[in-house]
């Protein structure tokens, strides 16, 4: 019957799970050797600009995950809480998908801000590869067909 | 069922928290914790439309944006990094001296929180009064005084410092909030409110909070302080 370890747990408050001191603990050491690191890879060139951004945000979200994993509590949480939690991110990112929209139009030259990209400003992405030709249309809020 | 879980409710004497709509406290405690990540995704959208906004025109102006973000302090941004993963730290003791009705425990931890939540104000101070010295907010007087724009265009650099002000200022008023929060929290604990003493899931979403605003920062730091070279 699971009345003897939820009684347990009610000593408590409910069904929670204490967290030992040496996890929290670890954890804190953890994010501070992780915040060197990501000092010290922002000194540290990894090849192109592109490289380097990827591996900034990958360490922040490395950070970020063992926050919502052990000091938020979520490894414990149950199987609801969990879904809701992955399921905001998962809107967090799909709201990105926005940046899809912009990289693929052309913004309208507004003077005094144009961008010093090789291609002249046609997406709003400073976008290397694929390499692309100069369009012939400037100005105008799509991408030239054919 | 309903019997078996009234009896869990109210068959011991341990479950004065228990309000009448929920089975159990597992039920409860639950229910309170979908609420709290419920208000928490919704801060998440928040943030996450400026965190847009910046990656869209950091792209566009990498190169400005680069000079313009060396007029920022990389030490006290480090140093307030340091204090929010601490606090973080010592909010989630609190929260595990909650859960073993450990009141001075509670109280002490919160405290530091507190403290280092004080410190990362006080070191923002700092960092925003350098900044408004040297007339880097956004505004009719941005770049009057260009030498402290690192060579960058004024009207991007400008993009760029009202993101700072702007996403920096966002996140500081979340760490005042959560002071208040925190000191209300204390005082509870202090006069030994059932509230509190009874039932760990008010700190617990306290605490969700103020991991949630140190989350935020985790993000801020490298974006704004730590711009890779373009």
């Amino acid at each position: 019957m699971a009345s003897t370890p939820l009684s347990s747990d009610s000593k408590h408050g409910g069904h929670s799970h204490v967290q030992p001191v040496w996890l929290l603990f670890g954890n804190m050491l953890w994010l501070m050797i992780l915040l060197m690191v990501t000092w010290w890879a922002s000194t540290f060139d990894f090849g192109n600009v592109v490289i380097n951004n990827v591996v900034a945000m990958l360490i922040a979200t490395i950070k970020a995950v063992f926050v919502i994993w052990i000091f938020m509590g979520v490894m414990h949480a149950s199987k609801l809480a969990k879904i809701w939690v992955v399921a905001g991110f998962g809107f967090l990112f799909l709201m990105f998908g926005i940046l899809g929209d912009y990289a693929t139009r052309q913004f309208e030259p507004v003077s005094g801000w144009e961008t010093n990209v090789p291609n002249g400003g046609a997406s709003s992405f400073p976008r290397q590869w694929p390499p692309q030709k100069k369009p012939e249309q400037v100005g105008e809020n799509f991408r030239p067909r054919g | 069922m309903a019997a078996i879980a009234s009896d869990h409710g109210h068959g011991h004497g341990h479950d004065e928290a228990l309000h009448h709509q929920f089975e159990n406290m597992e039920q409860q405690n639950d229910s309170y914790i979908v609420g709290m990540w419920t208000f928490l995704v919704t801060e998440v959208m928040f943030f996450g439309a400026l965190f847009l906004i910046y990656t869209l025109y950091r792209s566009m102006y990498q190169m400005d944006w680069y000079l313009a973000h060396e007029a920022l302090n990389v030490q006290m941004g480090m140093v307030n990094t340091f204090v929010l993963l601490f606090s973080s730290f010592t909010v989630a003791m609190a929260v595990r001296y909650a859960q073993l009705q450990k009141k001075w425990g509670v109280l002490s931890m919160l405290a530091i929180t507190q403290v280092c939540a004080g410190a990362f104000m006080v070191v923002k101070y700092f960092e925003y009064q350098e900044k408004f010295g040297h007339h880097l907010y956004p505004g009719p007087g941005f770049g009057s005084h260009p030498e402290y724009l690192h060579g960058a265009t004024p009207n991007f650099a400008q993009l760029y410092f009202g993101l700072y002000f702007g996403m920096t200022g966002l996140h500081g008023l979340h760490v005042l909030v959560g002071m208040i929060v925190i000191g209300y929290l204390m005082a509870k604990w202090w006069r030994n409110s059932p509230m509190v003493t009874k039932d760990y899931i008010p700190t617990e979403l306290v605490g969700l909070y103020w991991h949630f605003v140190d989350l935020v920062w985790i993000f801020l730091f490298p974006l704004m302080y730590l711009m890779p070279k373009p």
